[in-house]
């Protein structure tokens, strides 16, 4: 048997020289491959893939959008890209966690946020002018439960059956629907009570989820998401919570800010309000071009 | 929407996977074969995503590529909520597992046939290539198979760093997450079934190269 | 002879300290002493695996290290060289065949490497091995493939460790015949490692004795072995029948011991009356006599008579040892059939005759026995 080379000075110097410089060009390597070739830009909004200075290039834009907004800006989306032939992308989540995103520079180009709140943050984070925002849909919410559910939920107040075990809202933390739950709540006197049985989602959409699931007994949705679906809801008083005003700002520093522009007053034009009436949203008075100049 | 997922995980993992193999064989190699001041700290920095919450490495991500960090900083590079972030995020927790493989492979020649390579007159690349790793080369093929199974599952720390942007950033498993919350059962289906046979080979060809 | 290759160098570490020197010319020099006393140590020094804290070694001219010597630092590593070395165990590389083993050195030539590697093997009789992995070749097999593959780099100097220990006795005598004979027809300078005084023998032109990391004594093979310079090279030596005698007579004639009783002539050798000191016998020049016959001149002196405590045969040499009337045991040596009309056995009474020319004193450090002429 042959006994181990002894680890002294001399071969072992050389080989962790050698060794060292594999690391750093491995290092380089993977820095340059995964990193390198993203691009170089200040400040957020990027752009998507095609930065589309020539006309003839296909256009992508990229937006976030509230949870409560899917399906209804799918359709817009479509009837958008049948006009003039660019294709809009939407990234979905909770307002709060999308208006973050974008603080840490995700290269998005439109924003519709659920509330004026998380755009206001891009607006304190110089992020986005107050030219570039404006009011598009008022928000409303709903109770909402399977159609084969036991329960005849009717207004807040029947939440306190104990046979009710868990009721699913948005997370009020970063997302507009579940702050105004939480708000309803509150006014009905029933939200201390009713906080250990309340599920804390995502977003609104997942709140849906839960309770379409049969995970939760009950949620508190956006309206724009119980027409479409297929259980039992109720609306509730627009009273009892602060207003959803729904806002959609415009990421300047995006190289498809213009592009963006035009979607944004598409929405909140002629053929979008309609869809968006349709989804149960309440639209704004119509302004003169629909955005605050 | 499942094939645009489909090639965004495929590309953020085999970029991923690349970087694990050389970056993890390098460490391997200074792990097994080197001794000096801290090693035993590096080695555990290394192997700490292994251990931690996905979203704590997501958290450490966000930190170093985000605004703020030295990557905006000093060179003006911004990967967050691109896929870039994503092979990067996929990298980090994959690491782990090639270093521990490889480092095993390589402890596991004997240094004697690596110093008969030396009075042969090879270099010690030559050294490395000629004797260590096809010496090495079973468990070399094991660590990278389960780096990059484990860098293609990643989810939570790419959420973190890269977000859900279908097309941009949304992997297979994000997108299995979100039909999920929109309640497209099939798709969540289809992508469950294609994660689970993947992960499935993978372990098995994990396995094969570890017998005999 | 010219030495070809010095050494000179110093290594520390915790439990010892490694202290050698050495000149060597091209013969094989055989590195003799226990496992742990630095031999190893010394060949990978010389090989560049290892560097010294101190010290230089230089090899025709050329230097492979200097540190803490005048001049300035040098410290070539083993790819430069070229140096062959048969390391214990082989090393050959299991993922390739005899052929790509020896043609491994030979990357450099393009496409003439194997080719020459075959001719290599051919030229040592392994040309049936070139496809073989190393896992499908015998002790021996591998031992000429490693060597084969050691010259390929065409070195100047060959270190050998243990290069017979997993080998068969017929096969090992090949082995040393073929390393001589190679070494005459490259003239290379040789290192060869073992711990068996039979390949040392068998193989080696000069010995030296390594102990406690240092070079104990050095000179031709059969001068070390028969006279140990010390206590040290004799242990080492594995030599038994080393014991302490008061001086009582010392002239110019010879000198008279007490063994605990027993008195004893020996050659004139440098001692004090009244001194204690070491003195030694091989167990071949213990002298076994019949009782019924006359002795030869040389056997007439220093006669005692034993008991037989044990007797062991190994093959072609026998070895008593026989309890002595000073409460001293001896041991005694001779080959097989010598005695075998005297029907030895144990517990039966010999008398024995210590050849009073091959009674030796180990008095302590002379100066180092010059390298014979080879």
């Amino acid at each position: 048997m042959s006994r181990p080379a002894p680890r002294t000075a001399g071969p072992s110097l050389v080989r962790l020289a050698a060794v060292v410089m594999a690391l750093v060009a491995g290092a380089a390597l993977v820095a340059g491959a995964m990193l390198g070739c993203a691009d170089a830009g200040a400040g957020a909004g990027a752009g998507a893939g095609e930065a589309g200075s020539s006309p003839d290039e296909p256009v992508t834009l990229t937006v976030s959008a509230a949870s409560d907004l899917t399906l209804a800006l799918d359709e817009i989306g479509r009837l958008y890209h049948e006009q003039t032939g660019v294709d809009v992308t939407f990234n979905y989540g909770s307002s709060g966690q999308l208006s973050q995103q974008i603080v840490a520079g995700a290269p998005v180009d439109l924003f519709f946020s659920a509330n004026r709140r998380f755009v206001q943050e891009l607006i304190d984070a110089g992020v986005v002018g107050e030219g570039d925002t404006a009011l598009y849909a008022i928000g409303r919410i709903t109770l909402w439960t399977r159609a084969d559910s036991p329960f005849e939920i009717e207004g807040l107040t029947d939440l306190t059956d104990p046979q009710v075990k868990r009721i699913a809202i948005a997370n009020p933390d970063h997302a507009p629907y579940g702050v105004a739950a939480r708000e309803a709540l509150q006014s009905a006197g029933l939200w201390e009570e009713l906080l250990p049985r309340i599920v804390m989602a995502e977003n609104v959409l997942q709140a849906l989820q839960f309770a379409d699931s049969g995970n939760a007994d009950v949620a508190i949705v956006a309206r724009s998401l119980s027409v479409q679906g297929d259980g039992a809801w109720v609306l509730l008083p627009e009273d009892l919570h602060s207003p959803l005003e729904q806002t959609v700002a415009v990421i300047p520093g995006s190289p498809l800010a213009e592009e963006a522009r035009r979607f944004a007053e598409f929405v909140n034009g002629p053929v979008g309000r309609p869809v968006l009436a349709r989804y149960g949203f309440g639209l704004p008075a119509i302004r003169g071009s629909g955005a605050d100049r | 929407m499942i094939a645009e997922a489909l090639l965004l995980s495929l590309k953020v993992t085999a970029v991923a996977t690349v970087a694990i193999v050389v970056v993890g064989l390098a460490l391997g190699l200074v792990m097994a074969r080197t001794r000096f001041f801290g090693k035993s700290v590096v080695e555990t920095l290394i192997m700490i995503p292994l251990v931690l919450p996905p979203t704590v490495v997501g958290y450490y991500l966000l930190v170093f590529l985000g605004s703020g960090g030295p990557l905006v900083e000093w060179f003006s590079l911004e990967v967050v909520f691109t896929w870039h972030a994503a092979a990067f995020a996929s990298f980090v927790v994959g690491l782990p597992l090639m270093v521990q493989a490889g480092k095993a492979a390589i402890a596991g020649v004997d240094p004697t046939l690596e110093n008969a390579a030396r009075t042969l007159g090879s270099s010690e690349p030559g050294v490395f290539f000629r004797v260590t790793l096809p010496l090495a080369r079973r468990g070399v093929l094991a660590g990278s198979v389960l780096g990059g199974a484990r860098a293609l599952g990643e989810f939570g720390a790419t959420l973190m760093v890269a977000g859900s942007i279908p097309g941009r950033t949304q992997t297979m498993p994000l997108l299995i997450y979100d039909a999920v919350q929109r309640r497209d059962y099939d798709t969540a289906n289809l992508l469950v079934l294609v994660m689970t046979g993947l992960a499935f080979f993978s372990l098995w060809a994990v396995r094969r190269l570890g017998d005999s | 002879m010219t030495p070809r290759l010095r050494l000179d160098i110093e290594k520390r570490y915790d439990s010892f300290e490694l202290h050698v020197e050495l000149e060597v010319g091209s013969e094989i020099l055989v590195l003799f002493g226990p496992s742990g006393a630095g031999k190893t140590t010394t060949l990978q020094a010389i090989s560049g695996l290892l560097s010294p804290d101190a010290g230089e070694i230089e090899f025709d001219g050329e230097v492979f290290f200097r540190r803490s010597r005048p001049g300035e630092r040098v410290d070539l590593p083993a790819r430069r060289r070229g140096v062959g070395y048969v390391f214990q165990g082989y090393a050959l590389f299991p993922h390739l065949t005899a052929l790509e083993n020896v043609a491994f050195p030979l990357r450099r030539h393009k496409g003439r490497g194997k080719p020459e590697a075959a001719g290599l093997l051919e030229s040592m009789r392994l040309q049936h091995l070139v496809h073989r992995f190393p896992r499908e070749m015998s002790g021996g097999q591998q031992q000429r493939v490693a060597l084969a593959r050691a010259l390929a780099a065409r070195p100047g100097i060959l270190l050998l460790d243990e290069p017979f220990s997993a080998v068969d006795r017929p096969m090992r005598e090949r082995l040393q015949r073929d390393l001589r004979r190679l070494q005459a027809d490259l003239g290379l300078v040789v290192l060869c490692v073992t711990h068996n005084l039979e390949d040392a023998f068998g193989v080696g032109h000069r010995l030296a004795v390594v102990q406690d990391g240092r070079v104990q004594q050095i000179g031709r093979v059969d001068e070390v072995l028969r006279r140990p310079r010390d206590l040290h090279a004799a242990e080492v030596v594995g030599v038994s029948n080393v014991f302490h005698a008061l001086v009582v007579e010392a002239s110019a004639d010879g000198l008279l011991l007490d063994w605990d009783g027993l008195l004893l002539e020996a050659p004139p050798q440098h001692a004090e009356v009244g001194e204690r000191v070491p003195v030694y016998i091989r167990p071949e020049d213990v002298k076994v006599l019949y009782p019924d016959r006359r002795v030869g001149e040389a056997l007439r002196t220093n006669r005692v008579t034993g008991t037989v405590v044990d007797h062991h045969a190994t093959g072609t040499v026998a070895s008593l040892r026989v309890d002595l009337a000073n409460g001293h045991e001896i041991e005694v040596r001779f080959p097989e059939y010598t005695y075998a009309p005297l029907a030895i056995r144990t517990g039966g009474s010999l008398d024995l005759c210590l050849r009073r020319e091959s009674i030796v004193l180990l008095t302590g450090p002379d100066a180092v026995v010059p390298p014979a002429v080879v």
